[in-house]
């Protein structure tokens, strides 16, 4: 692939040997190309099933089947995904153990959690998401780490999920910027914009006062 | 027999409450069909209580309860209506203290939704098995009337292996190739990826792959490509079919394919020893160790116990195969003083008992040993 951008590193990754396809992905800094297995994305994502699959009426899956060389399909830029967590997820889902961390740390877990989502592939990542989330469970009650709810939301978190929704049903706030917010020690934070949308719409408007009085209880 | 399911089925679906009702109705069907042995439900298992409760009381002596839709929901709604079987069934033997020969269920679970509370430790120790169980109640003998307790319910475990009929199991739904394991009574065919197969074992590489030794064999590459040139031309695409010959256990057939396509959902996360060491033969021979990492080490751990122990002398394949190093040092250590050779077979002396080594040990160890 001619590299236009002097500035672009392009790498490229061999997540399948024997894959049919490239998936091409573009941000300013590094240009990654996937060579990955269309079965198996088909396989544990709804959405690659749906602009891939067999019975797709999409573009892709017609010009996956009737090219002869690999097939490019690009990642769209403005999706803003981590091409390291990208190659991470690949690689569960082509079943390599041996190049998948055994650690993540929370920003990076967060860049999965977030390709995850909106790839609807969470299930897929089993039993590596318990590996990663365990060491950072005691996190999730710590200020700083709101953001453990759209993990514990992705993937299926059921214990921590409960334990964050009743704290930030008690404390949440809408902040100036008509947000979604948290009250952290008498602190308002901004939530991260991953919060679940279903979340954010269900919940019922905050009432400021009755929160601020909950404030002293909830810090101890 | 169908019509006879359909029957209780309707009527169970219109009066789900009075069970005097279905009772009655059981009998009007025994009267008509009163040399009905054997009642085939086909998706039936919404209406199993009542179909079992039915074949209780009007003295059926075997019921086949297959559930074919099973698989294809993994929300759980499915597994739940097994679980209901199951449950149902065994607490219908309970209660009613009737004897059924025979029943097999047969319908592709999940190992995980089976509800503790209602089957026995026992049974669930057996349940392991991918795609179909058979529950069995025997009356010992004839004259002897015995009644049928928890203990004489039997999981006949390996239940794939009793059935005659071919099980056909979507690893990869997506995929493009068929793997048939025949056995002597039926065959298991496997729709997975060739992408996938040949990624994570060398030898499926060696088989499917261009740059095999065997590009050239009908069974291998070429087949597949002529296959797949074939398949373009015509109008009906059938997948290329790639065939085992090998008797390999089919639940650890498929537990091996399935890590291969990183299906962890459908991975037990316990499993008994003996299929540990029929997965760990499955790895050797393929050579896929590496893809079963994430879940072996829960069950390496499980077993931990059971190192040394009189019973478990396949340990030292298990340890062989999926590298772990500590307990390999462990049994050869152990075993390498009480090797003896006997009757051109392997024995190992443990804990003063010859116990049999058997057959699972890694070839290069058995020429070290006796070189």
């Amino acid at each position: 692939m001619p590299d236009t951008d002097s500035e672009q590193i392009a790498v490229q990754l061999t997540i399948c040997p024997y894959g049919d396809m490239n998936l091409v992905l573009e941000t300013p800094a590094i240009n990654a190309t996937y060579l990955v297995s269309s079965h198996l994305l088909c396989s544990a994502s709804p959405v690659f099933r749906a602009s891939l699959g067999p019975h797709s009426q999409f573009r892709e899956a017609a010009e996956l089947q009737s090219s002869h060389k690999l097939y490019q399909m690009p990642i769209g830029e403005d999706l803003g995904f981590d091409p390291t967590a990208m190659a991470v997820v690949l690689c569960v889902l082509h079943g390599r153990a041996s190049y998948i961390p055994d650690t993540i740390d929370f920003e990076n877990l967060l860049e999965i959690a977030i390709i995850c989502d909106y790839y609807d592939c969470a299930a897929a990542m089993s039993p590596w998401d318990k590996t990663w989330m365990q060491p950072l469970q005691k996190l999730s009650t710590e200020s700083g780490y709101e953001d453990w709810l759209f993990l514990a939301w992705v993937f299926e978190n059921q214990e921590v999920f409960e334990q964050m929704t009743k704290t930030f049903a008690r404390n949440g706030v809408k902040t100036k910027d008509g947000e979604f917010g948290v009250v952290v020690r008498g602190e308002v934070k901004r939530m991260y914009t991953h919060l679940p949308e279903c979340i954010t719409r269900t919940r019922p408007k905050p009432q400021i006062g009755s929160i601020y009085a909950h404030i002293s209880w909830y810090h101890r | 027999m169908l019509t006879l399911v359909g029957i209780i089925g309707d009527m169970a679906a219109q009066h789900t409450r009075v069970s005097g009702d279905i009772l009655r109705w059981c009998h009007e069907i025994y009267d008509k069909y009163d040399n009905g042995t054997t009642v085939k439900c086909v998706k039936g298992a919404k209406y199993c209580d009542y179909i079992v409760f039915a074949a209780l009381h009007t003295g059926l002596k075997a019921l086949n309860l297959l559930e074919d839709e099973m698989y294809e929901r993994s929300d759980g709604g499915a597994s739940c209506t097994l679980d209901r079987a199951i449950g149902g069934v065994l607490k219908l033997i309970n209660k009613t203290r009737r004897n059924l020969e025979r029943i097999s269920i047969k319908g592709s679970y999940h190992p995980d939704c089976i509800t503790t509370s209602v089957v026995p430790e026992s049974l669930k120790a057996c349940m392991d098995n991918i795609s179909c169980l058979s529950l069995t109640s025997y009356s010992k003998s004839s004259k002897q009337v015995e009644e049928p307790t928890w203990n004489t319910v039997v999981v006949e475990n390996e239940g794939l292996r009793i059935r005659k009929d071919d099980v056909y199991l979507e690893v990869c739904p997506y995929g493009d190739i068929e793997v048939v394991l025949s056995k002597a009574t039926f065959n298991a065919t496997f729709l997975v990826s060739s992408h996938a197969l040949r990624t994570g074992s060398s030898v499926f590489r060696e088989l499917l792959g261009p740059e095999s030794a065997f590009a050239g064999h009908n069974r291998g590459y070429r087949a597949l490509r002529m296959h797949a040139g074939h398949a373009e031309s015509s109008s009906h695409a059938e997948r290329f079919q790639l065939v085992v010959e090998k008797t390999y256990n089919p639940t650890a057939f498929a537990i091996v394919l399935y890590a291969l396509h990183a299906c962890g959902a459908n991975i037990p996360s316990s499993i008994n020893f003996n299929k540990l060491l029929k997965l760990a033969v499955v790895c050797e021979e393929y050579n896929c160790a590496s893809v079963m990492l994430p879940w072996c080490e829960k069950w390496i751990e499980e077993w931990r116990w059971a190192v040394g122990t009189p019973g478990y002398e396949g340990w030292l394949f298990v340890a062989w195969v999926f590298g772990i190093n500590d307990i390999f040092r462990t049994l050869t250590k152990v075993f390498a003083g009480g090797v003896i050779a006997e009757d051109c077979g392997r024995r190992v002396v443990v804990n003063e008992g010859i116990q049999k080594l058997g057959e699972y040990i890694p070839q290069r160890i058995m020429g070290m040993c006796f070189s």
